[in-house]
């Protein structure tokens, strides 16, 4: 869980991604300086470095006060495609040009286009083998339950994706656990599911009714303690990280799932209850963050997208592993999984 | 810039306007203000969006008579500090702005 992508050019303020294809086609970074400040990070690649060489960067320009600011809260830096020909951008880059329009009100032909990294991928989550089954921590599968696409940790993406990898990844994985679905489903007509999963889902549906049921007046707004835990984990675990700001970030957390109890719903509908869902999704969101920390915390070393500021190298000899994050009553425990390296052993990253 | 934003609800049966007051810039879209109006205001108001970038359609509504995505409509272009939003036309609705699509 602790290998978070971040995708180096969001449009501020609303966050929408400017696609990768608008430095493919020569884009260009700058700081407040006017300058091409990738030469100072990866000379070679420049603009085209990897997604979280780019997005270090950009961090560093900010840290250093060489980025602009938005509104006095939100560092950001340049997107120029001033140079390049109006012509082959409009052929190329439409829905480039339709979003900066519409989303920051400039025209990128007379203006830079404001950008700075946002969260994008997770490279871990589910715990999946290769046919997409997903596995318990000791590895059996969990009967009848697959998963595919960003929720599934294949580890097809190591710690760092490759651009474009999530849709082969999508593709092939959709396919793999989707007819492996549809076998078992057609061998077990009966519908007869194991007892403890069905406790499981029966305890579930009582959770759900429970915060249907409980029609409150007081209490804290879901959305507050959404905006908190996003600003706990990004603070935390965001670009750069170190043993203190994630430790103070999981103690921020452990408070924000304590004020998760107090929410309060409004919506005591059972149609297209929105507000239910997403207080669903809180709970979910706050258990992961909870994992996401946790990782990061302990892996005391640097790889792809985990940035450690107290340990900048990659630790092979004692990290060239998985963290496999999982629940134990209300208690979350960290285990570990050897990487298994069939051909390509990882080589030393160098821009 | 205040705005008075009155939307077309319908739930269990009942259909009824609710006016919401709030205080956003111009630049705000539809969609925002309608979020904006369920974080801070009232949760009960359903209305369907994914992307929030014009491209997936699913967060089209009418405002003021006229259908447009949610997303990509701005509060300061539509002319007026009253906005109305209803649901698209020819469609059952299951619930507030969420229509069967």
């Amino acid at each position: 869980m602790e290998f978070v992508q971040w995708h180096p050019t969001a449009l501020i303020p609303s966050g929408i991604l400017i696609s990768e294809a608008a430095r493919a086609e020569g884009a260009y970074l700058v700081n407040r300086e006017g300058e091409r400040f990738m030469k100072r990070y990866a000379p070679q690649q420049m603009e085209l470095a990897p997604r979280d060489v780019v997005s270090r960067a950009i961090a560093m320009e900010c840290k250093a006060g060489r980025g602009f600011m938005w509104k006095g809260k939100l560092c950001y830096v340049g997107l120029d495609i001033r140079h390049l020909d109006p012509s082959r951008v409009k052929e190329r880059l439409p829905l480039l040009l339709e979003t900066v329009k519409t989303y920051a009100g400039i025209d990128p032909f007379s203006e830079l286009i404001p950008v700075a990294p946002a969260v994008h991928y997770f490279m871990g989550v589910i715990h999946t083998d290769l046919h997409g089954r997903v596995l318990d921590p000791y590895g059996n599968w969990i009967k009848g339950l697959w998963a595919a696409g960003e929720v599934a940790a294949v580890s097809v993406h190591g710690a760092n994706r490759l651009g474009s990898n999530s849709l082969s990844e999508c593709a092939v994985w959709g396919r793999i656990a989707g007819e492996a679905a549809a076998k078992y489903a057609l061998e077990n007509r009966s519908g007869a599911v194991e007892e403890y999963i069905r406790a499981i889902a029966e305890e579930e549906e009582r959770r759900i009714l429970y915060v249907l049921g409980r029609r409150e007046t007081g209490g804290i707004p879901a959305a507050h303690v959404k905006s908190a835990s996003q600003k706990v984990v990004t603070k935390g675990a965001g670009i750069f990280r170190n043993a203190e700001s994630t430790a103070e970030a999981i103690a921020e957390l452990v408070k924000l799932m304590n004020n998760f109890r107090n929410i309060n719903i409004n919506d005591t509908s059972r149609i297209y209850n929105m507000e239910l869902r997403e207080v669903i999704e809180l709970d979910g969101m706050l258990q992961a963050a909870y994992a996401l920390l946790l990782g990061a915390y302990l892996r005391t070393e640097s790889r792809g997208a985990h940035y450690r500021i107290d340990y900048p190298k990659r630790d092979d000899k004692h990290w060239l592993r998985h963290t496999i994050v999982y629940k134990y009553g209300d208690s979350f425990i960290a285990a570990y999984q050897p990487v298994k390296i069939e051909g390509w052993p990882p080589e030393m990253r160098q821009y | 810039m205040k705005y008075k934003i009155s939307v077309r609800r319908f739930r269990d049966g009942v259909q009824f306007v609710q006016t919401y007051i709030i205080e956003a810039p111009p630049t705000t879209t539809v969609l925002d203000a309608l979020i904006n109006i369920r974080e801070d205001l009232d949760g009960t108001v359903a209305f369907r969006y994914a992307c929030r970038m014009g491209v997936c359609g699913v967060c089209a509504v009418k405002v003021n008579g006229r259908p447009v995505l949610a997303c990509t409509t701005k509060l300061g272009d539509l002319g007026s500090h009253e906005i109305y939003i209803e649901p698209i036309q020819d469609k059952n609705i299951i619930k507030d702005l969420v229509v069967d699509i």
